[in-house]
């Protein structure tokens, strides 16, 4: 798995915390585990990379198998609920402190939490009562995952023998949870993955062994773990919020602090030992990290570049495999200052084994980081606001701030602004931007709004400005750039829902020009993209679940003078004919004029994963996914296929697929005790 | 050859078979399918083809099998099209007809088009059937049989898919899917058309109608049509409609008497004028 699919991942983990609203285009799932899979897909549907897993599914399906009580929850702990933002969370904290929950029912009392809101959280809450907390059921679960994919025609690279492993993609996972006494419990987790090409099975090892007390105020993990904290400019996960059709809650981040690692992202992680301790209004994470990373070395043994891709298949690649090595101490100590404010710093310091000189424009160098920050949140009924303000060692400094406010009950309101320096140097960071790993050279203002015309309609918009601060790749002066997005949604009730959505990007873009001597110059230009996406979903009945859309994309340069379209139009259908069956397809034909115009296509994969795949060129895809669940056991099969007809080959490199289909077979058994 | 210049006339035998060729390869979605653009039936031809969400009658079995369900007693009807784009040779002549089976209905519908150097012949059946809760889906297999004088002849099966659905009362969608089986022709494995069709038809007033559709063929460009239908008095009924890619503008009329309707439908190519057709449809009511 790569760094950018683990990004995307973590794009949503902490939009996700802050949806502040009925998921868009989305009726009532039937399962909890179809509220997962659409929390996932109306955060990473606009996503513009691709995307196949991700630790943020992992952390749904545990947080959906280990619901929380809502009479203890903590503000934080209700902010994780996708669909549970910042306010009500803190309504439904301030409703608890009067009258405390008595059955699940009672959540619909709290101010601002609608029916359908209620739905779709409920699975994340129970109401504990004196006889569960004394039953105690299951202090034992263990979860099993075997996963094999199988692309069914060979790439170059097997063809031609650069590969050095064979093409199945083999993942395994157990996870297993302990808890003999109400006050504590165990966690334990490893797994294995190995990439098509690759040569072991074990390729990609991790595990842990984590410790701590039910209310979390110490937690004790040996082996990988990650840590979020403020608003991730200087520790996230491995990816951080982004823009999208939830405007409100994508700009803040809602910090999970310490946390195992369960993902085969192969870099957005730590290894060592973390512990966390709770005191009263005080919180403290100390953490120590030794791993190895995957780097190309110059002659000199310096790092020119890290290898983020995670892949070990070609002669080369298996050359930058553990090459050097990371070693990293840190502390992040937050406290409640008072009421709902909530201050904290940070900071670590970290040595390479090797000498850091990135190629890059403004990349690291050297050997030795060291990185710290602060931060505070603050929260009311109608208010809320945060930021962070961080300073590497070379005492470059980034920072964010924000506010959302409610003026009205129907409206949001919200805006953040930030500004990275030119040479900001943030390791293991993942902030607000326009890239969210790269925590530098940037700033820019976003506003939004979500206006809930009626039970039945809602407007979300959001514009952004953004520019660089120094030189880019693009050009030695600052670039600059702008994005709107607009949503409407129209849900007449509770089983129809039709979202039309527009989005226009314009920035900065290097193209070739003739000049009057008909020479190729390249000259920075101006690159304006539009989307338009209508989509409707339909859920006439438990039995099937109907979605269709239709999406344009037409990019145009300048002063190039040219231009390129897409669309895509896909139309999907989910049978459940039984509970523990489902049966989910979708046909998709797509053409566009060029791979820029592509348009992206989120899916359904197997339990624990996704895939935001981009489709270009002119084809068609369909897939069948079925999923059955027989006692302790989860089947699942998916079946995809890719044509695009006459094409002599897809892909390019070692990646190349000769002939025009590309077709894939996945299989995925769980297993839970 | 001969036979062409003696129905013809010799002077200009030669221009209209040279037109019949070019407009088989410029109307064409492939070159091979020219009909293709003509549509089927004077109903689904004068909404400009925006038929996929209402596919209430045996044509259905072209545009969306899942409309078949919509057939309360058996129908039949009789198409023509005399000449496509004025050119007497590009006729098509064409029987449909469908048959409520409960809880199935199946329709079918035989067609020829063409003349001496280039002549299909299509046999489809469709069933359709109610899913619950105001879903229907379909199936078509159509059996398509393309014979080219000096070339040849080649026979494929094709497979389409349908669904229909009321979200409301006076609100139907429908998606439709032809050549699933992604079939191919010729030597050079020439794909026939694969198209995804999108479509909705609100009936606001219980005598009007409006629908709108959205095609996309894996080569060409996305096709938007729409339509409206209006029934003037009881018997009568206006049509027409609009699309793009190529712009296409069509409009008929349905004369009802009884079980009977005699309907007529025209459409303008930009380049190639107007096609005229008409139909002859009967309706046996059952007892219920």
């Amino acid at each position: 798995m790569g760094h950018g699919g683990l990004k995307e991942i973590f794009l949503a983990i902490t939009c996700s915390a802050l949806l502040d609203t009925p998921l868009a285009g989305q009726t009532n799932p039937d399962t909890l585990e179809d509220r997962v899979e659409e929390v996932l897909e109306s955060i990473l549907e606009n996503s513009t990379r691709d995307v196949e897993d991700s630790q943020y599914a992992e952390t749904l399906i545990e947080m959906s198998k280990t619901p929380i009580d809502v009479n203890s929850a903590t503000l934080s702990d209700l902010r994780q609920i996708p669909g549970v933002d910042l306010m009500l969370a803190q309504n439904i904290v301030s409703y608890r402190e009067q009258h405390s929950f008595n059955s699940m029912d009672d959540l619909l009392l709290v101010k601002g939490m609608d029916r359908e809101l209620f739905l779709q959280i409920r699975g994340f809450l129970v109401v504990e009562t004196l006889t569960d907390v004394l039953d105690m059921p299951k202090p034992l679960s263990v979860r099993l995952t075997e996963r094999v994919i199988r692309r069914l025609h060979d790439q170059q690279g097997f063809l031609d023998g650069a590969y050095a492993g064979n093409p199945y993609k083999i993942y395994n996972k157990i996870a297993t949870r302990y808890a003999p006494d109400p006050s504590f419990y165990v966690q334990a987790g490893g797994l294995t993955e190995k990439d098509p090409g690759e040569k072991d099975v074990t390729d990609f090892a991790s595990g842990f062994i984590c410790v701590a007390t039910k209310s979390n105020s110490m937690r004790c993990i040996l082996g990988d773990y990650v840590i979020e904290a403020g608003q991730g400019l200087v520790l996230w996960r491995s990816a951080g919020t982004t823009k999208g059709s939830e405007v409100i809650a994508s700009i803040a981040k809602n910090p999970r602090g310490l946390q195992p690692y369960g993902s085969s992202d192969e870099n957005g992680y730590f290894r060592g030992v973390a512990v966390q301790a709770s005191l009263s209004r005080f919180n403290v994470i100390a953490f120590i990290s030794r791993k190895s990373i995957n780097a190309n070395l110059d002659e000199e043994g310096s790092i020119s570049s890290f290898d983020l891709s995670g892949l070990s298949r070609t002669h080369s690649e298996i050359q930058t495999k553990s090459s050097s090595g990371e070693r990293l101490i840190g502390v992040n100590a937050e406290a409640r200052i008072v009421g709902e404010l909530r201050m904290g710093v940070r900071g670590y310091t970290t040595r390479f084994d090797n000498p850091v000189a990135l190629s890059t424009m403004n990349g690291f160098h050297g050997q030795r980081a060291a990185i710290g920050s602060g931060d505070f949140s603050f929260v009311s009924n109608r208010f809320g606001s945060f930021g962070e303000v961080a300073m590497d060692h070379a005492r470059a400094i980034a920072a964010i701030g924000g506010f959302v406010v409610k003026p009205v009950p129907p409206l949001d309101v919200a805006l953040v602004a930030h500004s990275y320096t030119q040479r900001f140097v943030s390791l293991h960071g993942f902030g607000f931007g326009e890239a969210g790993d790269q925590l530098q050279n940037g700033k820019g203002v976003y506003t939004s709004a979500r206006l809930d015309l009626c039970a039945w309609l809602s407007i979300s918009t959001y514009y952004d400005q953004f520019a660089s601060v120094g030189a880019s790749t693009l050009s030695l002066l600052p670039t600059y750039g702008n994005e709107f997005l607009s949503t409407v949604e129209l849900q007449p009730n509770d089983k129809f829902s039709l979202q039309f959505q527009l989005k226009h990007k314009d920035q900065a873009d290097e193209q070739n020009v003739l000049d009057a001597f008909s020479r190729t110059n390249s000259v920075l230009g101006r690159r304006s993209q539009a989307n338009y996406r209508l989509s409707f979903e339909w859920c006439p009945s438990s039995f099937l679940r109907w979605r269709s859309r239709i999406e344009q994309v037409i990019v145009r340069y300048s002063p190039a003078a040219t231009a390129a379209s897409g669309v895509l139009l896909y139309q999907d259908i989910r049978l459940r004919p039984k509970a523990r069956i489902s049966v989910d397809g979708r046909v998709i034909v797509f053409g566009t004029d060029s791979y820029d115009s592509r348009i992206y296509e989120y899916e359904s994969e197997l339990r624990g994963t996704f895939a935001n795949p981009a489709l270009y060129g002119k084809g068609i895809r369909v897939y069948a996914l079925a999923r059955y669940e027989m006692g302790i056991f989860e089947i699942s099969v998916k079946y995809s296929c890719t044509i695009k007809p006459g094409a002599a080959f897809l892909s390019s490199g070692e990646s190349e697929i000769p002939g025009d289909t590309d077709n894939q077979l996945s299989f995925q058994i769980d297993l839970t005790l | 050859m001969t036979v062409l210049a003696y129905e013809l006339g010799v002077h200009n035998s030669r221009v209209i078979l040279m037109k019949a060729l070019a407009i088989l390869l410029v109307a064409s979605c492939s070159t091979l399918f020219a009909h293709e653009n003509n549509g089927r039936g004077v109903k689904a031809v004068a909404l400009a083809d925006a038929f996929v969400a209402v596919a209430d009658n045996p044509w259905a079995v072209y545009y969306n099998p899942a409309g078949l369900v919509q057939l309360r007693s058996p129908q039949a009807c009789v198409f023509y099209v005399p000449q496509q784009f004025g050119i007497p040779l590009l006729n098509t002549k064409a029987l449909a007809g469908g048959w409520n089976m409960n809880p199935c209905v199946i329709g079918a519908f035989v067609e020829q088009f063409g003349f001496d150097l280039y002549q299909t012949t299509d046999v489809a059946i469709g069933v359709g059937i109610v899913a619950g809760a105001g879903i229907s889906a379909g199936a078509t297999v159509n059996v398509e049989r393309v014979a080219i004088e000096r070339y040849g002849a080649s026979t494929n099966e094709t497979v389409g898919v349908g669904l229909l659905g009321r979200p409301f009362d006076n609100v139907a969608i429908a998606f439709a899917l032809r050549n699933l089986t992604a079939t191919t022709i010729g030597v050079n494995r020439e794909r026939l058309p694969q198209c995804l069709l999108f479509g909705l038809c609100f009936t606001p007033f219980e005598d009007f109608r409006l629908v709108s559709e959205m095609e996309k063929d894996l080569q060409f460009p996305l096709v938007i049509k729409a339509g409206i239908e209006q029934k003037v008095l009881g018997f009568l009924s206006f049509r027409c409609g609009v699309a793009n890619n190529p712009d296409k503008f069509s409009a008929g009329i349905a004369i009802q008497y009884s079980s009977i309707e005699f309907g007529y439908a025209g459409y303008s190519h930009p380049d190639l004028g107007w096609t005229h057709q008409i139909e002859l449809a009967i309706q046996w009511d059952t007892a219920d």
